[in-house]
């Protein structure tokens, strides 16, 4: 915020998008408790700039994933009728110098103290996956606290540096219309603080045509893991 | 000033986290002495102090007093307490230490807290200077105030 001018109001429009797209989500804790820029700006302080609604909630819950071969997810696919979900890519990592990165660590170098911390271990996922940032059609971004949200939008290359905010302001993480439509679950600021898990599911019902925000066509899907710690993500594909 | 007896936050806050690599830095403490690592193969800077270099793998590792003087980094103002007796907002912040005066070839960054002012009134970039909690007679911990005019 000191040195890109990003302000709380960039942060509430992440909150608010999720929110949105939880009001959707039966499965969702708040569900039925929409959520204006207004309420966020007046939530109580947690740790400036994090209001009460930058930060994720707290819940019980669990969700599981099974992945299996090709042959075998070809044959649950046809027997389900879905999509079957090809894991592209994953990586997992930390740059030099991060350990626990910014949120323990006061020493992590200058020139990514201001970030997610993730952007070295995104470009070996584009890497890796022969795939670029526009060719996502969906993401689902962890998001402990909104403003992690919008560093590893910078870190993947969705925007430049810096310019996380004027990215939000477009609408871009929006479901309905928006560039990048993220989080179409509500993630872990509005459907359920699974630790990122129920991101992992999120992705594979946004490729199945599942999703309670579905994305027309959605064939790519990222998912990311924490930024500000050592951190993972996959690129997921619908077949 | 009888800078021993003065408290900023209550004894109900957890206390720190001691090793056997970071029990020197905390015994400085206990004297009033601000430390970073200094390894004296590559003078690299470092806190907290670790068993090698994590530039150049040396061993060979002293601690080195700092002058207690440093520039607020970053910092922000938290509005939720960790005990309930605490005083809000208490602000923790990001202090890069001077070096000057010792054999360290980078500055070293350490967090801690900004104690005697109000959040609106920092800058990042503000002049700070080490003053000590003392929390027993073991124990110490190096909190930051804001450098006042003149200095």
């Amino acid at each position: 915020m000191h040195k890109y001018g990003t302000t709380s109001e960039h942060l509430g429009k992440i909150a608010v998008a999720f929110r949105k797209h939880a009001n959707r989500n039966p499965r969702a804790v708040m569900k039925d408790k929409p959520l204006t820029l207004e309420q966020h700006q007046q939530s109580r302080m947690i740790a400036d700039p994090f209001r009460l609604f930058d930060c994720c909630m707290e819940n019980d819950g669990a969700c599981a994933v099974v992945i299996t071969t090709e042959e075998r997810a070809q044959d649950l696919a046809r027997a389900k009728q879905r999509a079957r979900v090809e894991i592209v890519a994953t990586v997992q990592g930390a740059p030099k110098g991060y350990s626990f990165g910014s949120f323990t660590n006061a020493n992590i170098p200058d020139e990514i103290y201001a970030t997610g911390g993730t952007e070295q271990m995104a470009n070996r996922l584009w890497n890796n996956a022969d795939l670029k940032p526009l060719d996502v059609d969906v993401a689902q971004i962890y998001d402990h606290f909104t403003g992690s949200v919008l560093m590893q939008l910078e870190d993947f290359g969705f925007c430049q540096r810096g310019e996380g905010g004027d990215f939000i302001d477009s609408g871009a993480l929006h479901w309905d219309g928006g560039s990048l439509p993220t989080n179409t679950s509500g993630g872990s600021l509005s459907e359920a603080y699974m630790h990122g898990l129920n991101h992992v599911l999120e992705g594979a019902r946004s490729l199945w045509g599942e999703s309670c925000c579905p994305v027309e066509d959605a064939r790519v899907c990222l998912v990311t893991s924490a930024a500000g710690v050592p951190s993972s993500a996959i690129l997921l594909r619908g077949h | 000033m009888n800078t021993q007896a003065q408290r900023w936050f209550p004894n109900s806050m957890p206390a720190p986290l001691v090793d056997a690599h970071t029990h020197p830095w905390w015994q400085a403490c206990t004297e009033h002495r601000l430390t970073a690592q200094h390894c004296k193969q590559c003078h690299h800077a470092h806190i907290p102090p670790a068993p090698i270099c994590s530039e150049c793998n040396s061993s060979e590792l002293e601690l080195v007093t700092l002058n207690g003087r440093g520039i607020l980094y970053s910092y922000t103002a938290v509005h939720q307490a960790v005990s309930p007796e605490q005083t809000l907002p208490f602000i923790i912040a990001v202090v890069e230490l001077d070096v000057g005066g010792t054999a360290c070839r980078n500055s070293v960054r350490l967090m801690t807290n900004i104690v005697d002012a109000e959040p609106a009134a920092l800058r990042i970039g503000d002049q700070v200077r080490v003053i000590w909690e003392t929390i027993s007679e073991y124990v110490s911990i190096p909190r930051f105030m804001l450098v006042k005019q003149g200095e």
